[in-house]
């Protein structure tokens, strides 16, 4: 048995709806450059921090308990990443700079999130698609 | 012939459970988390075209509640699985009585009504829309491949059974 002439209709339309569906992701998802981002530490944020101020942030161990070791964050011309961690497999310093809304740096077994924070430009509160 | 049939059902659902629960052992190393090939599906594919959709709706609902059972508990795997399975085999069943695509369409039918069921099923679960752009493109190309592989399998077991039982 062959793919029949049916198979190839179902085949690309189911193709062409995901394309679709990527493509509509895409545009609705690309984020705004931020002017603040926030390091949040076991589900607090510790720190705010401005991103057009070029700096090097570490989180020591002994304040935070439950990091692995010691981290340090670079900020960078409005970018921000994380250069040194401990971590099984490294994902977060992988990562590299992130500067737009909808990127994170998540550090799961440190307990570490960077996010770049929104800036609201709406009376909007929340919109969902 | 009852009993034949009765038989025949059984070990399907039994290969069914043994296929689900070997393949959870082995998952897939990939840049995105819970991809794999349902290979219990080949068993539904066998099941809808051995029989009709009331063996394929017994055999899937029967392989789940006893995966559940047996091996991963009554836990969101469950309900997962289950919505999978729904979506799957109502998607399955329509697309052979309706159309006239091949064992290799109503596969891949499956395989992406499956992740649509699941996906639904975390959406409101979770109570969010963020999967439908960011997960669903990707899972949905994904899923035809395997859908592609797993109907190509379910096609040659068939012919070997045919030329089995005669």
């Amino acid at each position: 048995m062959k793919l029949n002439k049916y198979d190839f209709v179902y085949l690309s339309s189911a193709i062409l709806v995901s394309v679709l569906l990527f493509l509509v992701g895409w545009l609705k998802l690309t984020g705004t450059t931020g002017i603040t981002a926030s390091i949040i530490y076991d589900q607090q944020t510790i720190q705010v921090v401005d991103l057009h101020q070029n700096q090097t942030i570490t989180l020591h161990q002994k304040d935070y308990p439950k990091l692995l070791g010691d981290i340090e964050i670079e900020v960078k011309d409005g970018q921000i990443r994380v250069v040194e961690e401990t971590s099984p497999h490294h994902f977060c310093s992988q990562t590299g700079f992130i500067q737009s809304s909808n990127e994170s740096i998540i550090c799961l077994p440190n307990y570490i999130l960077i996010k770049i924070d929104q800036q609201d430009t709406s009376d909007v509160d929340m919109e969902v698609y | 012939m009852q009993t034949k049939k009765l038989m025949t059902v059984t070990m399907l659902i039994a290969i069914a459970i043994l296929l689900q629960i070997v393949e959870s052992m082995f998952p897939i190393p990939m840049f995105i988390p819970g991809v794999k090939l349902g290979l219990a599906n080949i068993i539904a594919l066998i099941t809808l075209y051995l029989y009709t959709p009331k063996e394929l709706i017994l055999v899937s609902s029967m392989r789940v509640i006893l995966v559940a059972i047996l091996y991963s508990g009554f836990g969101i795997t469950f309900i997962l699985s289950m919505s999978g399975t729904i979506f799957a085999c109502i998607a399955m069943i329509l697309a052979k009585k309706h159309t006239k695509m091949s064992i290799f369409g109503i596969g891949i039918v499956g395989s992406n009504f499956h992740i649509i069921g699941q996906l639904t099923a975390i959406s409101i679960l979770y109570q969010t829309q963020a999967f439908l752009f960011s997960y669903l493109p990707i899972l949905l190309l994904i899923s035809i491949i395997s859908g592609l592989c797993i109907s190509y399998l379910a096609n040659q077991t068939l012919q070997r059974i045919a030329f089995q039982s005669t």
